[in-house]
């Protein structure tokens, strides 16, 4: 267990630091020429990870079993929160999304998302083999997924949304809740999903665009076509770390949500495969350390936090290279952001206390075995 | 938790790793070279530095033609903030005098890159040295100048705008001239901005080489001018000038009038811009009797001082008549050049087989381009031996049926005079490049030897005696003897020949003994005088004296000449022209169908040794007779003769004089 923890710990570092180094390189064009500081991006976004980094600690060293009791309270001051955001939050890019929260601006979504698992974790964990049951177990987990995803939905922030749902169905199914009642939930609310996402304007444009192809020539075409030139120019070795030249202003947002082109363009193709590598590795060890977890509550969080982390990446990287419609689904422990590396922190940081608070356990019993 | 679905999970993301690393294979692996591509597209850019043009300076070293770099001034307004536009503005508006609007007005404009000044001078340049600005930039932008403005124009050519050689040596050597570009790799942002520039594959430009001619500006001023001052004189349109060294092909000057100024070569016609010497043909009538002379002299078929019978000046040869504007019953060989006898020429003419002909006048370069080292030459037109009509031999051996170009005339005439050897004629004598610091000699190149040492120098003496005693004494110098030969052939307007039109030409070469210098002078159609010896002789003199007297290498030939008989400067010659009876169909050439019932001249007998009687003649005429019999004559009033101081039939001693009286009322 020990060593799980380290080399997750390890993991994580490795992906912050190469993250700092990508985030310098590209947006050092951006800063310079919209702050006149080549550094601006790059500071904020150091001083993020030190406070990701603090937080992470933190919640390692709380005892995970803290959180079964405040589940519930702390799920419901995030959705105060999320609808304080759809009221208060002024709209950048036509949503919603941000809000400001002490000294930084905050996505409350973000922190929807760990939350909502965690509840849905100590839900499944009380319910017991209830949640095989539809009407006396499934359908009350089902009434916090809606409300979170409705909110979300109303910012409205379609993707955000449908990772939401994906996460609250797996963390029910492998939970132990029947296939059937996810697949027939999940159905609907697909159905509804696709509804929505036509019916806002930005998510229409990205789903068009992206059935269109290189067709149409709007600013996500745009986006992802400089990406892929980014990866491309890469070739297999790619072209060093620092010397991205996409990164000056060919790439929009290079720094966010696309730094995966950039991180392909100066590493190569081997750099990328080892990147989706360590994140494969730390969804693997993260479920592995669930699989340790001492209570079915451990178990569930581990596995559901490890399970945003790798869906979060492999999207990011699946929209980069062109395979699916343009999200705003950010790199883990990469992508410059806030938000994003803090809730990434946290999730972390919960994985090491559960990892932690099972091991000490266990150390415990290994004389009464003896 | 459930362990197998769990399991499930990790499958389903194993394949997800599996399939993005295959997708990322084919983008970045498989599709590398495209995006490289499409990426340096976007990201790189080569900025090409423009070498600056090379000079052309002439055999002193005087510079002809070099490159002025200015400064033109730019802005990239996506780049001007406010405050950098208020600094531009007043900055610009202080050294030019423009309103600051002005420049706002140009600011807003355009996005992107806007011209704010073009071609600015240095010192409004320097004053501006200090002004750093964002956005702000200078570019050298080059003009081409020609400090002596319209001189030798048709030798210089002219740069295109993209400073490309059009004309000239301007174009032959532009690949000299033009240097070696170099360019300047910059890697861009998306807003086109410079974000580093890669040193290593930034290669600096190479200045253009540097073009020495071996025209002498001296010579070429010298030249134009008297030519200018010819053309206004004898009321003529155009006309062309050869000065060329016979020893070795060297061109020192050369000029065709009209011409026109290089640095504005947009503003002249095409007829203004056109080099006659090498694009115009003409016939280049008498001119050609010295080189069909050394060709019979070579072949040993004449002896100069054999006498010719010629006719009295008609004679009827095979169809046709051939005539002489003097007439005389015989001549020398040598008079025959002197006196420019048609008859005379015609007669030797049969002497030499067809083939043998065609290959002399082939050997001195006609029917082929000289190969000189300006662009747009012809070659004119030989007839070959199978081509020959009877009369061909005839007609060309007094100078029709046979175009050329004045440059392969006085090419042809150059090995004539020179030993008999046929040089290239060429105008560049070295180029210094730059680009890989060779320098490039171009020697005299010769081509064949074409007559013996000794048949040139017999037709040196034969073309002194023509100056000296014949129809081109109006060339004569007071302090130096010289060689040459007039020409005047009628031109052919629309197919036939003109009755009032003529090329009047003289070519001449001095100093006689040891010619330096020759020269082919050719007005086309002057209006007053027509003739070779006329108009011709007396601007070739102009030029010779110019030249002897300002170049410092001639004083060792300069002697006092004293002749027998002096020229007067009323002086008129009537030479060897009645061509106007041959009527050509339709052929640029005359063929053997002229009209046999030709209105013939009057041609009175006279004897070489008794006064003939000038009454009711012209001026022309009667001087034309008193110079063949050698006799000095005044002449007073103008007219026609009513009065001689020699009685007719009077026996002629050396030294008489005859006064003439002359009146333009005719008296019966």
């Amino acid at each position: 267990m020990k060593n799980l923890i380290r080399a997750e710990i390890l993991l994580v570092v490795v992906l912050m630091i190469l993250g700092s180094l990508l985030v310098l390189s590209a947006s050092g064009t951006y800063s310079a020429e919209k702050f006149d500081n080549l550094y601006f991006l790059f500071k904020s976004h150091i001083s993020k990870i030190l406070i990701a980094i603090a937080l992470l600690v933190i919640t390692a060293m709380i005892p995970y079993d803290l959180y079964r009791k405040y589940s519930k309270h702390i799920l419901v001051g995030t959705i105060l929160l999320l609808a304080a955001t759809l009221i208060f939050a002024p709209k950048i890019k036509g949503a919603a999304r941000w809000i400001d929260l002490w000294i930084i601006q905050f996505q409350p979504s973000e922190l929807a998302k760990i939350v909502l698992l965690m509840h849905l974790a100590v839900m499944i964990e009380k319910k017991g083999d209830l949640i095989r049951d539809f009407k006396n177990g499934f359908v009350f987990t089902l009434v916090w997924v809606f409300i979170v995803a409705g909110l979300i939905l109303m910012q409205p922030n379609v993707s955000t949304t449908l990772l939401v749902i994906i996460l609250s169905f797996t963390i029910l199914y492998v939970g132990g809740a029947k296939f059937k009642h996810v697949l027939a939930t999940s159905t609907v609310v697909g159905g509804i999903g696709v509804m929505f996402m036509m019916l806002f304007t930005h998510s229409r444009e990205r789903v068009l665009s992206f059935i269109n192809g290189a067709g149409s020539t709007g600013d996500i075409n745009i986006q992802v076509k400089q990406a892929k030139i980014a990866l491309g120019s890469g070739g297999f070795f790619g072209v060093g770390l620092g010397n991205s030249q996409q990164s000056n202003l060919f790439l929009p947002e290079s720094y966010g949500d696309f730094i995966f082109s950039v991180l392909g363009e100066e590493l190569g193709f081997l750099g990328a495969l080892l990147v989706l590598f360590i994140y494969f590795s730390v969804f693997f060890i993260g479920v592995l350390i669930a699989k340790k977890a001492k209570d079915p509550f451990g178990q569930l969080l581990a596995y559901g936090l490890s399970f945003n982390i790798i869906l979060s990446a492999f999207i990011n990287a699946a929209v980069v290279t062109g395979m699916v419609p343009t999200t705003g689904i950010t790199l883990p422990f990469i992508s410059f952001g806030g938000t994003s590396i803090i809730v990434f922190c946290i999730s972390i940081g919960l994985i090491i206390s559960i990892g932690r608070y099972s091991q000490v356990q266990q150390q415990e019993l290994i004389p009464v075995e003896v | 938790m459930n362990n197998s679905r769990a399991l499930l999970s990790i499958f389903i993301f194993f394949v997800a790793f599996i399939a993005i690393s295959v997708r990322l294979f084919n983008i970045q692996v498989r599709d590398h070279d495209k995006f490289k591509y499409y990426a340096e597209r976007q990201q790189n850019r080569i900025y090409p530095i423009k070498a600056e043009r090379g000079i052309i300076k002439d055999r002193e070293g005087k510079v002809l033609a070099y490159t002025k770099d200015d400064i033109s001034l730019f802005a990239d307004t996506r780049m001007l903030t406010k405050s950098r536009r208020d600094t531009l503005a007043s900055a610009l508006s202080s050294v030019f005098g423009k309103s600051k609007n002005h420049y706002y007005k140009l600011f807003d404009s355009k996005k992107g890159n806007v011209l704010l000044e073009k071609k600015v001078s240095r010192v409004e340049s320097l004053l501006l040295s200090d002004l750093v600005v964002d956005g702000f930039f200078k570019t050298e932008d080059y003009t081409r100048v020609y400090p002596y403005g319209k001189l030798a124009s048709h030798v210089l050519g002219f740069v295109d705008q993209a400073e490309n050689g059009a004309t000239g040596i301007e174009k032959q050597f532009n690949d000299y001239l033009s240097g070696q570009d170099g360019r300047l790799l910059v890697e861009r942002d998306a807003l086109g901005r410079i974000v580093t520039v890669n040193d290593a594959l930034t290669v600096p430009a190479l200045t253009g080489a540097e073009v020495t001619l071996t025209i002498s500006q001296q010579y070429q001023s010298i030249l134009e001018e008297e030519l200018e001052k010819g053309l206004n004189e004898y009321q003529s349109n155009s006309g062309v000038g050869i000065i060329m060294n016979p020893q070795n092909g060297e061109i020192l000057a050369m000029a065709s009038l009209p011409n026109y100024n290089p640095s504005s070569y947009s503003q002249f016609s095409n007829e203004e811009r056109r080099n006659r010497i090498l694009t115009d043909t003409y016939e280049p009538g008498s001119t050609i009797k010295g080189i069909v002379m050394a060709m019979l002299m070579d072949e040993g078929k004449v002896n100069p001082n054999e006498v010719i019978n010629t006719e009295n000046g008609s004679y009827k040869f095979l169809r046709t008549r051939i005539k002489d504007t003097h007439a005389f019953e015989k001549l020398t060989v040598q008079e025959v050049l002197e006196q420019s006898s048609n008859i005379g020429m015609v007669k030797l003419s049969t002497r030499i087989d067809d083939n043998a002909f065609y290959k002399y006048l082939r050997d001195f370069g006609f029917g082929n381009t000289t190969s000189i080292d300006i662009p747009g030459e012809t070659g004119g037109r030989l007839k070959k031996p199978d081509e020959f009509s009877k009369y061909t031999k005839a007609f060309v051996s007094h100078g029709y049926e046979i175009a050329a170009t004045p440059l392969q005339v006085i090419t042809a005439f150059s090995a004539v005079i020179n030993g008999g050897i046929l040089y290239q004629p060429h105008v560049v004598k070295k180029v210094n490049s730059n680009v890989n610091n060779e320098v490039v000699q171009f020697d005299s190149k010769k081509i064949r030897k074409v007559i013996s040492e000794k048949t040139s120098e017999k037709m040196k003496n034969l073309l002194i005696g023509v100056v000296e005693n014949g129809t081109a004494s109006l060339a004569r110098l007071d302090d130096m003897l010289i060689g040459g030969k007039t020409g005047t052939s009628q031109k052919l307007v629309n197919g036939s020949y003109s009755s009032s039109e003529y090329n009047s030409s003289f070519i001449g070469f001095f100093p006689a003994d040891n010619p330096q210098v020759i020269c082919l002078v050719v007005i086309d159609s002057p209006k007053i005088g027509r003739y070779g010896g006329r108009v011709a002789a007396p601007i070739f003199k102009n030029i010779a004296e110019r030249i002897i007297e300002s170049d410092i290498n001639f004083s060792p030939y300069r002697k006092d000449i004293k002749r027998k008989n002096e020229t007067n400067k009323d002086f008129l010659i009537a030479e060897n022209l009645e061509t106007e009876n041959y009527v050509p169909k339709n052929e640029i050439f005359i063929t053997a169908n002229y009209s046999e019932n030709s209105k013939e001249k009057e041609v009175e007998n006279y004897s070489r040794t008794t006064m003939p009687s000038l009454y009711n003649k012209s001026i022309k005429e009667s001087i034309t007779r008193l110079t063949a019999l050698g006799i000095k004559y005044k002449i007073k009033g103008s007219g026609k003769v009513i009065d001689q101081s020699i009685m007719p039939g009077t026996k002629l001693k050396e030294g008489m004089i005859c006064e003439l009286v002359c009146s333009s009322e005719m008296v019966n």
